[in-house]
């Protein structure tokens, strides 16, 4: 009980004060800006050639108002902005008005999710193991193999990876598609066709993404490795006599991975704002995307949207990170 | 008596490049000695002057850039003579803690931190014992801390959790673990306070008792020395100068840096100022010519200045390295 009075409570009240004060930054910062958004979709629609009577546009701003969530003073639009935001409802977005930019986000969320969730936690694991033995084990062969090949990997630019290997597997030797999440006219059922497809298209992203993450947790692992391996209990451990792989895992591995453990929890928290590149470059759909062209058309209530979902999954990510840590770390136990 | 270590001509250097100039460190050079059954054998020295060196040297765990340059280390096991330096790192992994084991130096950092004390006590046994369940495992490391007077209630803790003292203690019920014959034991009490340094002592002293074995103890405390060890050794600039059992160095040092070392010590009722050997030690990386004590000892003739002393008997069970008992 000791450990909820003193721990628990106090880093939930933490935790919903950084969303409380995230999701108000939200609020307040797109209504700094110079731009008036009902003005700009009424002066869209004229450009569009329609003709209105001034009092139909004022009935037009009005209702326009109340979806943007612009009416009334200040602490009234502030008020039902959290009411609002409990049912989930984001108002609608501009780029693709009138569509709900719930609606758009959920159309994207689980592609990316899919997509970053397995490629993050696939390439920490394999990073870490890898780069953990390498780096312990740094003398032997298969090692410094792996070293030379991080040196020549993780330097390269992302879209350089990510194009040639597009041009090799999809193009020069046409194994996989050029790009897409799933064959253009097809039907998404829940069918083994379906998820071979979907696995087919989505081969290449991972793969760049995962060599890319791979070697990067590789390389801080190996580092971290690196010291830990002269610490006085893994010297002490190797003068007793203990076999070479237990010092490695348990020894090693199992301290080194504590800075990493971290990490994790920052790069899980990322994943929200999608891949961008990854998704251009194979025409892959997902957050990311959408991200880009709320940004580039200036559509506000789809980019409070995702930063409202990020906040929330960033810091649910740490929290969820701080509170496993210390059955990783026993020192760090809360009394 | 039965020997059961013994260094042969052992010469231990780190050979260092510093801005590709090459740099040797002499810190063991041309020792020789010989540990026998059932004994403590104390090696002291001051700071820097190759004792640690000499323990890696003897145990077989040197990292670069310290090397063996020359000589042998031989084991007396079961009848059987192994050369140290001869044997693959199977052969040498099989020795440890089952023949010779060793209480590390500054034992605060010598635990893994993220294990509970138990894991650590079942990693040495699963690594030397075969086809025993974790939990005859941890019923060995209990019934092995009970039997030393320490509370078994430890192995649930983790190291961070004890004290300095009971983590000493800890490491050296380790090294017990299996009743090697020779434990090997670098400044046990060094880092701990006086009245924790008793207990530790105390327990070194009690396992030696009851295990008849064998305990090279390295400390410059020479307090700790009197009390415990049953042979000395004094080393000086990565050299053996004197050995004697305890009892006739402290009566009768040869060596004058012996000498110094012993009446540096307090003694009760006396309250004159105790004198120190002048200047300080030579860096091991630029030794004196002749004897490495030349320039600090007031008796120093010409001979000492260019032919380096070996250490002879003069006496049965005395050895002492220095010219002047030629002189005589």
């Amino acid at each position: 009980m000791n450990f909820v009075k003193r721990y628990l409570l106090p880093r939930l009240i933490i935790y919903f004060l950084v969303i409380f004060i995230g999701i108000t930054t939200v609020f307040i910062i797109p209504r700094l800006l110079p731009t008036d958004p009902v003005l700009q979709t009424i002066t869209r629609l004229r450009a569009q050639g329609a003709y209105m009577d001034p009092e139909s546009t004022q009935r037009t701003i009005e209702t326009l108002q109340e979806l943007f969530g612009l009416k009334g003073s200040l602490s009234d639009q502030y008020l039902r902005f959290w009411q609002r935001l409990f049912k989930g409802d984001f108002g609608p977005s501009f780029f693709q008005f009138p569509t709900p930019v719930i609606t758009l986000i959920k159309q994207s969320l689980p592609w990316t999710a899919a997509l970053l969730l397995t490629t993050t936690l696939v390439s920490w694991f394999l990073g870490n193991i890898l780069g953990g033995f390498a780096g312990y084990f740094s003398n032997q062969r298969w090692g410094r193999f792996l070293d030379y090949f991080a040196m020549v990997i993780r330097p390269m630019p992302y879209y350089i990876l990510a194009l040639g290997l597009l041009i090799l597997l999809a193009y020069i030797f046409p194994i996989f598609p050029l790009g897409g999440g799933y064959t253009i006219g097809m039907r998404l059922t829940w069918s083994l066709n379906t998820l071979l497809t979907l696995l087919r298209h989505a081969f290449l992203p991972a793969l760049s993404l995962l060599l890319i993450g791979t070697f990067v947790w590789f390389q801080a692992m190996k580092l971290v490795v690196q010291s830990v391996k002269n610490d006085d209990f893994v010297k002490y451990a190797e003068a007793g006599g203990i076999r070479l792989n237990k010092i490695a895992t348990k020894y090693v591995i199992k301290n080194a991975m504590l800075p990493q453990i971290t990490g994790l929890a920052l790069s899980l928290g990322q994943i929200f704002s999608g891949a961008l590149i990854t998704e251009i470059v194979f025409s892959y759909p997902g957050l990311g995307t959408l991200l880009y062209n709320a940004i580039f058309t200036g559509d506000y209530n789809l980019l409070m949207g995702i930063t409202a979902i990020s906040i929330l999954v960033v810091t649910t990510s740490i929290l969820v990170i701080d509170l496993l840590y210390p059955l990783f770390d026993p020192r760090v136990r809360y009394k | 008596m039965q020997m059961v270590i013994s260094t042969r001509e052992l010469k231990s250097y780190y050979v260092l490049d510093v801005f590709g100039k090459g740099k040797v460190i002499k810190a063991v050079d041309d020792v020789n000695i010989d540990v026998r059954e059932n004994e403590i054998y104390g090696i002291a020295g001051e700071s820097g002057c190759g004792k640690s060196t000499l323990l890696k040297a003897i145990f077989g765990i040197m990292d670069p850039p310290l090397r063996l340059t020359a000589g042998k280390v031989l084991y007396f096991h079961k009848e059987q003579v192994y050369d140290l330096y001869s044997l693959n790192s199977e052969a040498r992994r099989n020795l440890r803690w089952k023949f010779i084991s060793y209480v590390p130096q500054g034992s605060m950092n010598v635990l893994n931190p993220v294990v509970k004390i138990k894991e650590t006590f079942k990693d040495f046994l699963d690594s030397h014992l075969k086809g025993k369940t974790k939990s005859q495992y941890y019923e060995m490391a209990k019934e092995h801390l009970a039997s030393l007077g320490l509370p078994p209630k430890i192995l649930e803790a983790y190291p961070h959790q004890l004290s300095g003292g009971m983590r000493q203690r800890v490491t050296i019920a380790l090294a017990t673990l299996l009743n090697p014959k020779i434990i090997i034991a670098d400044e046990p009490t060094t880092a701990l306070d006086v009245v924790t340094q008793r207990g530790v002592i105390q327990l070194l002293r009690d396992i030696q008792s009851t295990l008849m074995n064998t305990i090279v103890l390295v400390t410059h405390d020479m307090g700790v020395q009197a009390t415990m060890s049953t042979r000395i050794a004094v080393m000086y600039a990565g050299r053996i100068i004197e050995e004697a059992p305890t009892k006739k160095l402290f009566q009768d040092p040869k060596h004058p840096y012996t000498g110094y070392l012993i009446h540096s010590l307090p003694k009760f009722g006396d309250k004159s100022r105790r004198d120190s050997a002048p200047g300080s030690p030579p860096s091991l990386a630029a030794l004196p010519l002749g004897c490495a004590f030349h320039p600090r000892c007031p008796y120093a003739f010409e001979r000492c200045k260019s032919q380096t002393p070996t250490l002879k008997s003069y006496e049965p069970d005395h050895k002492v390295a220095c010219w002047l008992m030629e002189e005589r």
